[in-house]
């Protein structure tokens, strides 16, 4: 095939078809968009209050995941923030280990690493002295799975305790992460264990859950 | 939502015109009808597209990430090269719009394949990481699969709009 070019004749087609489209496509979507909106939560009342003891971790989560983490025997910060039927939940300090999974509802890898939780919750493979706390973080409520307490029971998640980060992820900072997802293992006597960012897998996992469980 | 269902429906129908090109110009059976409204209907496909992309950014308050910038890069001076072109008949625009075509279907290639394992990009970013799932029609037209549909279709349209009428059936 040969190609030939001809500029003789302008082509009033594109300009009347041009002008017809920018007029229907902004009429469909102003006549489509009119009364959207679903009556959702809004962000004060899904975001908690969080109140924060003691220094936040002051060291953030290295860069170089082959570093080891500096962070590892420093005192965990005591956290007192609320699950979504209102209560209380304290975590650090000494007491009961307790493993961290820092979740935000719109991020695909948290949403990756639903189902690997879900089959450990549900395989009995939290060790009885391990509490695993899920945090709800990045809350905002522009973004995909809002609210996120549906998003987690939709995964099969709903009986896992779960706490309210508040806005801006004070949580999450207090323990120097900053993506998601994101985990720290809190020792029985308040120490934190270690912290991870990124997709875990099961193997993974397990192993931060007999961290917790060997404090 | 009621207007990502009638943007996917866009999408959809341009990614039939889109297999309806392709067949005729692996066939070399082009209709002269469709090599003359070929350039219009990119234009057309490339100002859906940059609309499309706008209502998402603008109204809906989907911020695009990195990589949906570099799809518009490729996308939004097509409604002005492919309006040119159609405007005044010029069918060697392909030598321009093709190469901006295939550098937008370069990123959204990485990005559909960020989007379905969103892993391989790393943990999410807090602030807007390429990964978000903003739109998900009919189970597989997210934004950057409307964008490689969007580049796919301006190739054709361009390759159409070059072939020879003297070997296309009347």
């Amino acid at each position: 095939m040969s190609a030939k070019s001809s500029t003789s004749t302008p082509n009033r087609l594109v300009l009347a078809l041009v002008g017809l489209a920018l007029v229907a496509f902004v009429g469909v979507v102003a006549f489509l968009s009119a009364g959207e909106g679903a009556d959702l939560p809004s962000l004060d009342e899904v975001a908690g209050a969080v109140t924060i003891d003691g220094e936040p971790i002051p060291v953030p989560y290295p860069e170089d995941t082959a570093t080891p983490d500096p962070a590892v025997g420093l005192p965990a910060p005591v956290i007192t923030a609320l699950d979504y039927a209102d209560q209380p939940v304290t975590i650090g300090g000494e007491g009961r280990a307790q493993v961290l999974v820092f979740l935000a509802h719109w991020c695909p890898v948290c949403a990756q690493e639903l189902p690997t939780l879900r089959s450990i919750v549900d395989a009995a493979g939290v060790p009885d002295e391990v509490d695993l706390v899920l945090v709800t973080t990045g809350l905002d409520p522009g973004r995909p799975n809002w609210p996120p307490q549906q998003w987690l029971e939709d995964a099969g998640l709903g009986s896992v305790t779960t706490v309210r980060d508040g806005a801006g992820d004070p949580m999450m900072r207090a323990f120097g992460l900053r993506a998601y997802p994101a985990w720290a293992v809190v020792g029985a006597d308040g120490t934190l264990l270690a912290r991870r960012q990124g997709l875990l897998p099961a193997v993974g996992v397990a192993q931060l859950l007999d961290a917790a469980a060997a404090s | 939502m009621v207007v990502n269902r009638f943007v996917g429906l866009l999408a959809i129908l341009t990614l039939v015109v889109t297999v309806a090109a392709v067949v005729a110009l692996v066939t070399r059976r082009v209709p002269v009808w469709a090599r003359d409204v070929a350039l219009p209907v990119g234009t057309l496909i490339a100002l859906g597209a940059t609309l499309g992309s706008l209502y998402y950014s603008e109204v809906a308050g989907y911020p695009p990430c990195t990589l949906c910038w570099y799809q518009r890069i490729a996308i939004y001076p097509q409604v002005v090269v492919l309006g040119v072109a159609a405007w005044r008949r010029d069918r060697e625009v392909w030598r321009t719009s093709i190469p901006l075509a295939l550098i937008g279907i370069a990123f959204s290639v990485w990005h559909i394949v960020i989007e379905q394992v969103p892993s391989l990009a790393g943990p999410c970013d807090p602030s807007n990481p390429c990964t978000i799932l903003w739109v998900e029609e009919f189970g597989f037209l997210t934004i950057p699969t409307m964008a490689l549909v969007t580049g796919a279709a301006l190739i054709a349209s361009t390759l159409l709009a070059r072939t020879d009428p003297d070997r296309s059936p009347r």
